[in-house]
């Protein structure tokens, strides 16, 4: 319910994201797969989205996790010589992941207005500091050297006109640093710099397998979780002090 | 059929290469074995360098030193290196030490300097250890060289000889061939406590010179004693972690475990061909690497300027 519930407003926020938005024109796409499974073997994924945009345009493509509000320690000079964490400070409507991918011929500007550049005037930084604009800087290169904000995130292709449309087909890379919860594929349509059309679509990503467990012990049943790993542990450690002993038989 | 190289942590909530974090268990686990010290304040610095939140390293590696330092343990016991009277009173101390250093943390918190005082802490701490030992053995050393290998003529008791000997409560040692007041191995005992409490570790880097320099114990029975110590500490930290935190992975902790398990026994074995004063001078120069590496985060301008609230 609650992932529902996120997934309506994360593309309710999406759909008033792009600005100019003209005379919307028909964008259609499909996503393989259509949703991420993160079990024990995950290791990040290639995200393909295939689908129809209007003759003559070009293509942005997004995926996007639910705005959430990051609450980060700003770092400062204390004594005029060391570095340490000072106040806190709250970046509010940040998404956990933003990749964006573009085809050739998108302009620059288009770009940044619907890449991370874009992303970063609808995010609002909470702090006693005066400098907001430096402290949002430097949250956007956080983000970015954890590799959860990414433009040129994958690959994008297009065909040839085929009467009023043409395919699309993009790879985007999906990060092995992601959490579960609800996510957004964006496929936005561009003409001469204007989004011309735009579609959105869904995509959930969960624990399955051993990672689905071991959450749910870990979360759900703390104390005991604790327990079992301590002894685990100890049998561990018993285990191969028992190998060395036999490997050693006689030694001393 | 491919074998996997790559493991998704749920808790720390990313992938990591299982080859790594069994070579990375595995020299840290070398370390514990020959100097009997956790391996704490590495191993957490080195798993954030593999992308592992903060809070997430220093708990599961409190839960993977309770598998290497049972296997530790287990080999010191069998070559008669773990003094238990002395490795409980300690305990003893230390969860006193723990529960005040506890406190202690959250007053420092609530004012503000939390941060401050923990990384000061471990910059004089890991400076003033690693630099005692270093040139105590370095002198010893020599002496060693420059004099026949005749026993020392027993001089004139130190003044902190005597004050010890004068201590109520005297009991033997015999494991450790010493005679010491109770109050001693609980006093150093909470102190070591409240200092790893604050710091955010198990405490062996500071317990194993605490036992060499106060508690006058020899080298190799100090070993064995630190890793009977840190066993329990790390069981407690586990338990209160995964309870509280959510912070204790696992898996990751099994994979550290199986290389530092590993690592520990053949470290135990490497550590009895090393002479006393050779095992302190290294022990020191990692203290000290450790040391001038948390310095140089204190001092230079970071890449960025901002913190995942959580880490220590």
């Amino acid at each position: 319910m609650r992932h529902t519930l996120s997934l309506v407003l994360l593309l309710a926020l999406l759909a008033v994201t792009p600005g100019r938005a003209l005379a919307q024109s028909p964008v259609s796409f499909n996503t393989s797969p259509q949703a991420i499974s993160i079990n024990a073997l995950y290791n990040g994924l290639d995200l393909t989205v295939t689908g129809e945009i209007p003759a003559a345009s070009q293509v942005v493509v997004r995926l996007a996790g639910e705005p959430t509000t990051f609450t980060m320690k700003e770092k400062g000079k204390v004594l005029g010589l060391l570095w340490m964490n000072l106040d806190k400070v709250s970046f509010g409507g940040a998404p956990k992941v933003f990749l964006v991918a573009a085809s050739e011929g998108v302009p620059g500007e288009t770009v940044a207005k619907l890449g991370v550049p874009g992303l970063a005037e609808r995010i609002t930084v909470t702090t006693k500091d005066a400098d907001k604009a430096g402290l949002l800087a430097e949250f956007l290169k956080y983000q970015k050297s954890e590799k959860l904000y990414r433009e040129n995130a994958g690959t994008v292709s297009l065909g040839p006109d085929s009467g009023d449309v043409r395919t699309f087909s993009a790879v985007l890379h999906v990060p092995s640093r992601l959490s579960p919860g609800a996510y957004s594929v964006e496929v936005l349509a561009v003409k001469d710099g204007a989004v011309v059309g735009q579609s959105a679509t869904a995509i959930a990503a969960s624990f399955t397998g051993a990672p689905a467990f071991l959450a749910d012990m870990a979360f759900g049943h703390g104390t005991l979780y604790g327990i079992l790993a301590s002894i685990i542990a100890i049998l561990g450690g018993l285990i191969v002090s028992r190998i060395f002993q036999g490997s050693k038989s006689g030694a001393h | 059929m491919i074998i996997p190289t790559t493991l998704y942590l749920p808790i720390a909530g990313n992938s990591v290469n299982i080859l790594a974090i069994l070579g990375l268990g595995g020299g840290v686990g070398l370390l514990s074995g020959i100097f009997g010290v956790g391996g704490g304040f590495l191993m957490t610095p080195l798993l954030m360098m593999f992308g592992i939140p903060a809070t997430v390293a220093a708990a599961s590696d409190s839960n993977q030193i309770v598998g290497a330092s049972t296997s530790g343990t287990l080999i010191h016991l069998r070559l008669g290196n773990v003094d238990v009277k002395m490795g409980l009173l300690l305990l003893v101390g230390g969860v006193i030490g723990g529960t005040l250093g506890v406190q202690l943390i959250k007053i420092l918190r609530a004012m503000g300097n939390a941060d401050f005082c923990i990384a000061i802490t471990y910059v004089l701490m890991l400076g003033g250890v690693g630099f005692y030992m270093f040139f105590e053995s370095l002198s010893s050393m020599r002496k060693a060289k420059s004099k026949s290998p005749s026993k020392a003529a027993p001089g004139k008791p130190s003044a902190y000889a005597r004050f010890m000997a004068s201590l109520p409560w005297q009991m033997d040692f015999p494991r450790s061939g010493i005679r010491q007041s109770a109050l001693t191995p609980l006093f150093f005992g909470g102190l070591v406590g409240v200092l790893s409490a604050i710091m955010g570790v198990g405490g062996g880097f500071i317990m194993v010179p605490v036992m060499v320099y106060m508690l006058r114990m020899p080298m190799h029975v100090v070993v064995g004693t630190s890793l009977f110590q840190v066993l329990f500490t790390c069981i407690n930290v586990t338990i209160m972690q995964s309870a509280a935190n959510h912070t204790v992975d696992f898996v990751l902790a099994l994979l550290l475990l199986i290389g530092s398990a590993v690592g520990a026994q053949i470290g135990a074995r490497l550590g009895r061909h090393l002479k006393g004063d050779q095992l302190k001078i290294y022990l020191s120069g990692i203290v000290l690497l450790v040391m001038f590496k948390m310095l140089y985060e204190l001092l230079a301008r970071p890449d960025v300027l901002l913190a995942a609230i959580g880490g220590h």
